[in-house]
Protein backbone atom coordinates (compact mmCIF):
# COMPACT_ATOMS: atom_id res chain seq x y z
CA UNK A 1 0.00 0.00 0.00
CA UNK A 2 2.95 2.49 0.61
CA UNK A 3 4.67 1.76 -2.10
CA UNK A 4 1.29 2.26 -4.31
CA UNK A 5 0.99 5.48 -2.75
CA UNK A 6 4.58 6.73 -3.38
CA UNK A 7 4.17 5.96 -7.37
CA UNK A 8 3.94 9.17 -9.05
CA UNK A 9 1.18 9.88 -11.09
CA UNK A 10 1.09 8.52 -14.84
CA UNK A 11 2.82 11.55 -17.10
CA UNK A 12 -0.09 12.75 -19.26
CA UNK A 13 1.54 15.74 -20.78
CA UNK A 14 -0.94 18.65 -22.48
CA UNK A 15 -0.53 17.18 -25.92
CA UNK A 16 -2.46 13.85 -25.17
CA UNK A 17 -4.88 15.70 -23.07
CA UNK A 18 -5.39 17.19 -25.81
CA UNK A 19 -5.29 14.73 -28.30
CA UNK A 20 -9.12 13.16 -27.44
CA UNK A 21 -11.16 16.77 -27.18
CA UNK A 22 -9.71 17.66 -30.84
CA UNK A 23 -10.47 14.21 -32.63
CA UNK A 24 -14.41 14.89 -31.13
CA UNK A 25 -14.06 18.24 -32.26
CA UNK A 26 -13.10 16.97 -35.53
CA UNK A 27 -16.11 15.02 -35.91
CA UNK A 28 -18.69 16.94 -34.64
CA UNK A 29 -17.55 19.42 -37.25
CA UNK A 30 -17.71 17.09 -40.07
CA UNK A 31 -21.45 16.03 -38.81
CA UNK A 32 -22.19 19.95 -39.24
CA UNK A 33 -20.66 20.51 -42.02
CA UNK A 34 -22.89 17.52 -43.54
CA UNK A 35 -25.56 19.02 -42.23
CA UNK A 36 -25.08 22.14 -43.96
CA UNK A 37 -24.48 20.84 -46.89
CA UNK A 38 -27.99 19.33 -46.98
CA UNK A 39 -29.57 22.58 -46.81
CA UNK A 40 -30.55 23.03 -50.45
CA UNK A 41 -32.59 19.47 -50.23
CA UNK A 42 -34.52 21.04 -47.55
CA UNK A 43 -37.64 22.71 -47.77
CA UNK A 44 -37.20 26.31 -47.55
CA UNK A 45 -38.77 29.18 -45.51
CA UNK A 46 -39.51 27.09 -42.42
CA UNK A 47 -38.33 29.10 -39.82
CA UNK A 48 -37.27 26.16 -37.16
CA UNK A 49 -34.72 24.76 -39.98
CA UNK A 50 -33.49 28.12 -40.48
CA UNK A 51 -32.43 28.40 -36.82
CA UNK A 52 -30.87 25.51 -36.24
CA UNK A 53 -29.04 26.00 -39.67
CA UNK A 54 -27.36 29.16 -37.76
CA UNK A 55 -26.77 27.39 -34.72
CA UNK A 56 -25.35 24.36 -36.26
CA UNK A 57 -22.93 27.49 -38.32
CA UNK A 58 -22.23 29.04 -34.98
CA UNK A 59 -20.98 25.85 -33.72
CA UNK A 60 -19.01 24.92 -36.70
CA UNK A 61 -17.27 28.22 -36.45
CA UNK A 62 -16.89 27.62 -33.01
CA UNK A 63 -15.17 24.20 -33.22
CA UNK A 64 -12.92 25.49 -35.98
CA UNK A 65 -11.19 28.34 -33.76
CA UNK A 66 -11.02 25.98 -30.24
CA UNK A 67 -9.13 23.38 -32.83
CA UNK A 68 -6.97 25.91 -33.95
CA UNK A 69 -6.47 27.42 -30.83
CA UNK A 70 -5.23 23.94 -29.71
CA UNK A 71 -2.94 23.43 -32.82
CA UNK A 72 -1.49 26.68 -32.27
CA UNK A 73 2.13 26.27 -30.34
CA UNK A 74 3.73 23.06 -28.31
CA UNK A 75 4.49 23.67 -25.03
CA UNK A 76 7.67 25.76 -23.88
CA UNK A 77 8.13 23.68 -20.64
CA UNK A 78 8.05 20.52 -22.01
CA UNK A 79 10.13 21.85 -24.94
CA UNK A 80 13.16 22.99 -22.08
CA UNK A 81 13.57 19.78 -21.36
CA UNK A 82 13.36 18.29 -25.28
CA UNK A 83 15.47 21.20 -26.12
CA UNK A 84 18.56 19.73 -23.62
CA UNK A 85 20.63 18.11 -26.76
CA UNK A 86 20.61 21.60 -29.31
CA UNK A 87 22.44 22.87 -26.17
CA UNK A 88 25.58 20.70 -27.19
CA UNK A 89 26.62 23.16 -30.36
CA UNK A 90 23.52 25.63 -30.01
CA UNK A 91 24.24 26.63 -26.05
CA UNK A 92 28.40 27.22 -26.80
CA UNK A 93 29.00 30.99 -27.83
CA UNK A 94 30.86 31.00 -31.00
CA UNK A 95 30.41 27.69 -31.55
CA UNK A 96 31.27 26.21 -35.16
CA UNK A 97 30.39 23.84 -37.79
CA UNK A 98 33.31 21.79 -39.27
CA UNK A 99 34.15 21.60 -42.67
CA UNK A 100 32.49 23.99 -44.33
CA UNK A 101 33.74 26.31 -41.23
CA UNK A 102 31.03 28.91 -40.30
CA UNK A 103 28.90 29.45 -36.93
CA UNK A 104 25.82 27.31 -35.59
CA UNK A 105 23.15 30.12 -35.83
CA UNK A 106 21.69 31.60 -32.87
CA UNK A 107 18.28 30.08 -32.35
CA UNK A 108 16.70 31.55 -29.06
CA UNK A 109 14.47 33.92 -30.13
CA UNK A 110 14.16 33.11 -33.47
CA UNK A 111 10.55 33.00 -34.92
CA UNK A 112 8.29 29.80 -33.26
CA UNK A 113 6.95 28.96 -36.80
CA UNK A 114 10.11 29.15 -39.10
CA UNK A 115 11.84 27.21 -36.11
CA UNK A 116 8.86 24.74 -36.71
CA UNK A 117 9.37 24.72 -40.57
CA UNK A 118 12.89 24.54 -40.18
CA UNK A 119 13.38 21.43 -38.35
CA UNK A 120 10.79 20.04 -40.26
CA UNK A 121 12.52 20.37 -43.39
CA UNK A 122 15.31 18.66 -41.44
CA UNK A 123 13.18 15.66 -40.27
CA UNK A 124 12.05 15.19 -43.78
CA UNK A 125 15.23 15.67 -45.57
CA UNK A 126 14.37 19.07 -47.04
CA UNK A 127 17.20 20.28 -45.53
CA UNK A 128 20.50 18.47 -45.60
CA UNK A 129 22.81 19.12 -42.54
CA UNK A 130 23.92 15.87 -41.38
CA UNK A 131 24.01 16.56 -37.45
CA UNK A 132 20.20 18.48 -38.11
CA UNK A 133 19.16 15.65 -39.88
CA UNK A 134 19.72 13.14 -37.07
CA UNK A 135 17.97 15.21 -34.50
CA UNK A 136 15.31 16.11 -36.71
CA UNK A 137 14.79 12.69 -37.81
CA UNK A 138 14.45 11.50 -34.01
CA UNK A 139 11.79 14.33 -33.33
CA UNK A 140 8.09 14.05 -33.55
CA UNK A 141 5.92 16.98 -34.68
CA UNK A 142 4.84 17.60 -31.07
CA UNK A 143 8.76 17.45 -29.94
CA UNK A 144 9.81 20.11 -33.02
CA UNK A 145 6.63 21.95 -31.56
CA UNK A 146 7.59 22.04 -28.04
CA UNK A 147 10.86 22.74 -28.90
CA UNK A 148 10.12 25.63 -31.26
CA UNK A 149 7.88 27.37 -28.79
CA UNK A 150 10.52 27.06 -25.80
CA UNK A 151 13.36 28.61 -27.79
CA UNK A 152 10.98 31.65 -29.75
CA UNK A 153 9.65 32.57 -25.85
CA UNK A 154 13.90 33.69 -25.18
CA UNK A 155 14.68 36.85 -25.55
CA UNK A 156 18.18 39.03 -25.33
CA UNK A 157 16.75 40.72 -22.99
CA UNK A 158 16.27 37.97 -20.10
CA UNK B 1 74.72 34.09 -44.77
CA UNK B 2 72.69 36.16 -42.76
CA UNK B 3 71.10 38.03 -45.42
CA UNK B 4 70.23 34.68 -46.95
CA UNK B 5 68.19 33.80 -43.81
CA UNK B 6 66.26 36.89 -43.98
CA UNK B 7 66.06 36.49 -47.63
CA UNK B 8 64.36 33.05 -47.02
CA UNK B 9 62.20 34.32 -44.35
CA UNK B 10 61.02 37.13 -46.03
CA UNK B 11 60.27 34.70 -48.92
CA UNK B 12 58.59 32.79 -47.08
CA UNK B 13 56.39 35.39 -45.51
CA UNK B 14 55.38 36.63 -48.66
CA UNK B 15 54.26 32.75 -49.56
CA UNK B 16 51.93 32.97 -46.26
CA UNK B 17 50.44 35.96 -47.24
CA UNK B 18 49.99 35.81 -50.65
CA UNK B 19 47.87 32.32 -49.71
CA UNK B 20 46.46 33.16 -47.14
CA UNK B 21 45.04 36.60 -49.00
CA UNK B 22 43.42 34.04 -51.87
CA UNK B 23 40.97 32.59 -49.28
CA UNK B 24 39.92 35.97 -47.41
CA UNK B 25 36.27 36.58 -47.73
CA UNK B 26 36.15 39.47 -50.63
CA UNK B 27 35.45 43.10 -48.62
CA UNK B 28 32.12 43.60 -47.20
CA UNK B 29 30.15 46.65 -49.41
CA UNK B 30 27.47 47.70 -46.90
CA UNK B 31 26.26 50.49 -49.30
CA UNK B 32 25.71 47.59 -51.94
CA UNK B 33 24.03 45.74 -49.52
CA UNK B 34 21.53 48.43 -48.61
CA UNK B 35 19.94 48.81 -51.79
CA UNK B 36 19.65 44.53 -52.79
CA UNK B 37 18.49 44.13 -49.05
CA UNK B 38 15.41 45.80 -49.66
CA UNK B 39 13.73 42.60 -51.52
CA UNK B 40 14.78 41.15 -48.88
CA UNK B 41 13.04 43.46 -46.22
CA UNK B 42 9.49 42.68 -47.23
CA UNK B 43 9.43 39.92 -45.57
CA UNK B 44 12.30 39.55 -43.16
CA UNK B 45 11.50 43.50 -41.77
CA UNK B 46 12.83 46.49 -42.40
CA UNK B 47 15.48 46.32 -39.17
CA UNK B 48 16.06 42.22 -40.01
CA UNK B 49 13.12 41.42 -37.11
CA UNK B 50 10.45 39.79 -38.86
CA UNK B 51 6.90 39.88 -37.28
CA UNK B 52 5.20 37.61 -39.53
CA UNK B 53 6.58 34.51 -37.56
CA UNK B 54 6.99 32.35 -40.86
CA UNK B 55 10.38 34.09 -41.78
CA UNK B 56 13.44 33.89 -39.90
CA UNK B 57 14.48 37.03 -38.36
CA UNK B 58 18.15 38.03 -39.74
CA UNK B 59 18.75 40.66 -37.10
CA UNK B 60 22.09 39.65 -35.25
CA UNK B 61 22.34 36.33 -36.93
CA UNK B 62 26.32 35.22 -37.73
CA UNK B 63 27.02 36.71 -40.81
CA UNK B 64 28.87 33.09 -41.52
CA UNK B 65 25.98 31.38 -40.75
CA UNK B 66 23.37 33.72 -43.32
CA UNK B 67 25.70 33.49 -45.75
CA UNK B 68 26.13 29.51 -45.88
CA UNK B 69 22.11 29.26 -46.14
CA UNK B 70 22.10 31.75 -48.97
CA UNK B 71 24.54 29.73 -50.45
CA UNK B 72 22.17 26.59 -49.60
CA UNK B 73 19.12 28.05 -51.16
CA UNK B 74 21.39 29.63 -54.27
CA UNK B 75 22.71 25.70 -54.69
CA UNK B 76 19.29 24.16 -54.17
CA UNK B 77 20.86 22.37 -50.97
CA UNK B 78 17.78 23.73 -49.27
CA UNK B 79 13.96 23.44 -50.52
CA UNK B 80 12.25 26.60 -50.62
CA UNK B 81 10.48 27.78 -53.60
CA UNK B 82 10.49 31.20 -52.54
CA UNK B 83 14.12 31.73 -51.29
CA UNK B 84 15.50 29.84 -53.97
CA UNK B 85 14.14 32.87 -56.62
CA UNK B 86 15.52 35.28 -54.54
CA UNK B 87 19.32 33.28 -54.05
CA UNK B 88 19.14 32.55 -57.72
CA UNK B 89 20.96 35.64 -58.97
CA UNK B 90 23.05 36.37 -56.12
CA UNK B 91 26.70 36.32 -56.49
CA UNK B 92 29.18 35.52 -53.77
CA UNK B 93 29.78 39.41 -52.89
CA UNK B 94 26.25 39.88 -53.31
CA UNK B 95 25.83 37.15 -50.09
CA UNK B 96 28.66 38.48 -48.17
CA UNK B 97 27.46 41.93 -48.46
CA UNK B 98 24.01 40.89 -47.52
CA UNK B 99 25.19 38.36 -44.59
CA UNK B 100 27.15 40.89 -42.75
CA UNK B 101 24.38 44.02 -43.68
CA UNK B 102 21.27 42.05 -41.62
CA UNK B 103 24.19 40.60 -38.94
CA UNK B 104 24.93 44.16 -37.75
CA UNK B 105 21.55 44.75 -36.73
CA UNK B 106 19.88 44.79 -32.97
CA UNK B 107 17.88 41.89 -32.70
CA UNK B 108 17.28 39.52 -29.44
CA UNK B 109 18.39 36.70 -31.12
CA UNK B 110 20.72 34.54 -28.66
CA UNK B 111 22.40 31.26 -27.99
CA UNK B 112 21.26 28.51 -25.40
CA UNK B 113 23.99 29.16 -23.06
CA UNK B 114 22.86 29.95 -19.54
CA UNK B 115 19.25 29.22 -20.62
CA UNK B 116 18.68 25.21 -19.69
CA UNK B 117 17.92 23.87 -16.59
CA UNK B 118 20.29 24.01 -13.78
CA UNK B 119 22.53 26.48 -15.33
Amino acid sequence: MRLRSACPEPVVTSRMRKGKPQALTFATQIAILLCLLQSPFQPAGSGTFEMTRALLLVLALFSTTTVLAQDAKGDPAEGRLKAYTCTGCHGITGWKNAYPNYHVPRIGGQNYDYLVAALTEYKNGGRKHPTMRAQGESMSDADIADIAAFLSNLKSAE
Amino acid sequence: MMINKTLARLALLGTVSIATSAFAAPPVNLEAAKVLAQTCQACHGADGNSTAAIYPRLAGQYADYLARALQEYRAGERNNPIMAVYAENLSDQDISNLSAYFSAMPGQLVDLHGRMEGQ
